[in-house]
């Protein structure tokens, strides 16, 4: 897929970073994600958190969630800093920080209704 | 004019299916597709109303309301396979595992009709039902689930699957199933036997014994559970085999192909079994798991390979042989995503989004998608394997560093969490896929 | 115009084929058993399942289907895969007294690649047939276990027909319990484990051989055969490891 904008050099250089620092992830996209690929990576979300992530029961809810909560909560879960978790650090090993900041920024602005 | 070249190109459109070539000249039979180049609402046809096909009609209409979406599938009420294994252990109830297809058609608007579909025309795009209907579509979407490769277990034939039912499949066959584990007594045995790989859902057999352990360990304790296998390992074997020790005892004997597990040849009627070097076993409850393949409509679309299975695009799920038809859940070759309830309701969104930007025609966007299957070793007592997949090189990957087994060692508290998280899971899948919930 | 560029390209497909069959030239281990011989390539089938979801037991199934002159039968046959560490998967000797060339047998792939199979007649003829095979470790299938077995051959099966009828040709199944240690693999402390394998199985009637075949680190663990005879009486199984210990039923 043949993103739109050449990132700029700063950029560039931060993605190259990042890139070799990422270990065993090997995604080679630019750090930007447009709305349509987070809501397309995000439908896998509502297999345990329901349509949209509004379903509230043993597992929380996600939609309305403030960002930055939600982005915490998913680095700490990659980050294996999250005690007791049983899956969520298992998949969130599987996103990239910008995907995964992203998700918080798409989940955030769900009406919780 | 345009007659003349409707036909030349359904002619060679023969001529490219005989050579599977269809898919690879979609300029050339652009003249047969209804899709212009202007963004168009279109008309897609679902065959198959689970995990899979239900999750692609309701996100197709998400995606865009104006695309005309018809469901096809000859149940009204579907039976989950998850949480069937509860059923058969008596933990519930056959309708709490049911969904119906109110929401999609009231509140997405999916044209819902409950028959089976016989046949599909490929070329004139046609779906044929079992109540005389004909379909027409731009875009056909198969989830039709598996069939049973009936005979490759000598004497298991369907007539046979109602005195040794599979229960692969929920409903009726759950049913038969849980009769038969109600009517054993103290001390029976109950023979499971499992294929090799692939098959629908690699850790289901295992779950199944777990639970009927369950309820045999209060209702029959001196019972004992048999379970022959085609294969020498199985998902989540060291987290089983750990949670059948502290709970069951030795109430399961796991016999793997090397040690002859592997049924051969079964007498339905006298429960008895026959292993590929000579051993029989009789039960008084006798589950056949057999050998399968693609539900049978994928064969009629010509989308199936040699294997059974449907070969799909990993970025759309599109068959790699037949243009404008989708192939989701267990019917695919989607190695290493498993045949999972979750993977179909995952491809299904991949699917429905693909189909979207194909009438609006935009290019398809890189999926992700991640799978947990949980296992439940008795209702207290839960286990997971999750997974995150990716599309590399025109290959579905497991993303290495990410997924996983639950922990050997986990506490009981986890072990308890997991098992509500079970629920919570089914409960959200249910609700993502029909919009149902208990 | 858009007929001429259907019909060339379809032309392309044509010579194609020999293309890709030219495949094996680049093969060594083939290679070396070819040499300048142009091999048959159609007669002799091979079947594994197009994706295998665990490379540690594959089935494989090869059937001669060939024409054979007067006097003329099949006498060695080889699998090779040619991405696996070593090459050589299992091969077999056959003698006249196999009435039919239906072999099967369970291989170790490595990863995914091409499996090829090599017949040869007592004239010299051969045949070679192929299929590419995907390998993936499906998620679900992770088992989290890892059992180190005795390294001794134990339990020795072998399975005859139902009901044999003289003349009439069947199929019999063997297998025997043996890890088959590759020596390719490491353990917690980073050691190779040491190579530990069946070597053979042979089949003798009245002491005299009629069929063998020879286990390689790409032969799954619990090495299984089944083969096609028509006699079966006055017979004798073999199972020959490394260290020359063997069993026999």
């Amino acid at each position: 897929m043949i993103r739109s904008i050449l990132p700029h050099k700063h950029t560039l250089h931060k993605l190259l970073l990042v890139t070799f620092f990422a270990g065993a992830s090997t995604f080679s996209h630019a750090e930007e994600i447009s709305s349509a690929q987070v809501k397309l990576i995000a439908g896998t979300c509502a297999n345990c958190h329901g349509t949209d992530g509004k379903l509230a029961g043993a597992i929380p809810a996600i939609a309305g969630r403030p960002s930055t909560v939600l982005e915490a909560q998913l680095l700490a879960y990659k980050q294996g800093l999250q005690p007791n978790t049983t899956v969520m650090d298992r998949i969130a090993k599987g996103f990239s920080d910008a995907e995964l900041s992203a998700l918080a920024d798409y989940f955030a602005n769900i009406n919780k209704d | 004019m345009s007659d003349q070249k409707n036909t030349f190109s359904s002619s060679r459109r023969q001529l490219l299916k005989g050579l599977g070539l269809v898919s690879i000249f979609p300029a050339i039979s652009a003249c047969a597709a209804t899709g212009t180049s202007k963004a168009s609402a279109g008309r897609v046809v679902v065959i198959g109303g689970g995990f899979g096909g239900a999750t692609a009609a309701k996100y197709i209409k998400r995606g865009n309301p104006a695309i005309d979406v018809t469901l096809v599938e000859p149940n009204k009420t579907f039976y989950t396979c998850p949480f069937s294994n509860l059923v058969l252990a008596g933990e519930r109830q056959l309708d709490s595992i049911g969904h119906n297809y109110d929401e999609l058609q009231q509140v997405y608007g999916v044209k819902v009709v409950h028959a089976l579909a016989q046949d599909i025309d490929p070329v004139a795009k046609r779906v044929s039902l079992s109540d005389g209907q004909t379909l027409q579509y731009d875009k056909l979407l198969l989830s039709p689930g598996i069939d049973m490769r009936w005979n490759a277990i000598e004497g298991y034939d369907e007539a046979a699957a109602e005195l040794a039912p599979h229960a692969w499949k929920a409903g009726p066959q759950t049913l038969i199933l849980r009769q038969q584990l109600e009517a054993m007594e103290d001390g029976d045995t109950f023979i499971m036997s499992v294929p090799g790989n692939p098959f629908r859902c690699p850790p289901g057999p295992y779950e199944r014994a777990s639970l009927v352990a369950h309820y045999l360990k209060q209702h029959k304790p001196r019972s004992k559970i048999l379970i022959l296998d085609g294969k020498d390992n199985f998902s989540k074997q060291g987290l089983f085999t750990a949670g059948w020790q502290a709970h069951y005892g030795d109430m399961i004997e796991w016999v793997s192909l090397s040690n002859d597990g592997r049924v051969v040849r079964v007498d339905a009627a006298r429960k008895e079994v026959e292993t590929e070097f000579g051993t029989r076993h009789q039960g008084a409850a006798l589950n056949i798991i057999p050998p399968q393949k693609a539900g049978f409509i994928a064969d009629r679309a010509g989308v199936t390979d040699q294997s059974g299975w449907v070969p799909v695009n990993p970025v759309t799920f599109e068959s790699t042989q037949v243009k404008d038809i989708y192939v989701v859940g267990d019917a695919t070759v989607a190695a290493p995503m498993p045949k999972s309830g979750f993977a179909a309701n995952a491809q299904g969104k991949v699917a429905a989004s693909a189909i979207v930007a194909s009438f609006a025609g935009i290019t398809p966007l890189d999926p992700v998608w991640a799978n947990t299957c949980y296992s439940l070793i008795n209702p207290d007592y839960g286990i997971s394997v999750a997974d995150v997949y990716r599309v590399q090189d025109n290959q579905i990957i497991s993303v290495e560093g990410a997924g996983g087994l639950s922990a050997a060692d986990a506490s009981d508290n986890i072990r308890r969490s997991e098992a509500a998280y079970a629920v919570g899971w089914y409960n959200a899948i249910s609700q993502d896929t029909w919009g149902t919930k208990l | 115009m858009r007929l001429v560029v259907l019909y060339t390209f379809l032309l392309s497909l044509l010579v194609m084929p020999l293309q890709v069959f030219a495949d094996w030239q680049r093969f060594a281990a083939l290679k070396e058993k070819i040499q300048d011989m142009t091999p048959i390539e159609s007669g002799l089938e091979l079947s594994l399942p197009l994706v295998a979801d665990d490379g540690s037991a594959v089935p494989l199934k090869v059937v001669f289907k060939g024409r054979l002159a007067e006097d003329e039968q099949i006498t060695r046959l080889w699998i090779l895969a040619d991405k696996n560490p070593n090459p050589d998967v299992i091969d077999f000797e056959i003698s006249e007294h196999i009435p039919r060339i239906e072999l099967s047998t369970r291989i170790r792939l490595g990863e995914s690649q091409t499996v090829y199979a090599l017949a040869q007649s007592n004239q010299g003829n051969l045949w070679l047939a192929q299929q590419e095979v995907r390998v993936t470790v499906s998620g679900c299938l992770m088992s989290g276990d890892d059992t180190t077995a005795e390294k001794v051959m134990s339990q020795p099966r072998v399975a005859l027909p139902r009901n044999p009828i003289t003349g009439e040709a069947a199929e019999l199944r063997t297998m025997i319990n043996h890890p088959m240690e590759t020596g390719f693999r490491e353990d917690d402390q980073g050691n190779l484990i040491p190579q530990q394998l069946v070597e053979s199985l042979q089949v003798t009637r009245a002491n005299q051989p009629i069929f063998s075949a020879n286990f390689h680190t790409g032969t799954s663990a619990n090495p299984f055969v089944a083969f096609f005879l028509d006699q079966f009486d006055d017979l004798t199984f073999t199972w020959t490891d490394q260290q020359g210990q063997q069993l026999s039923e």
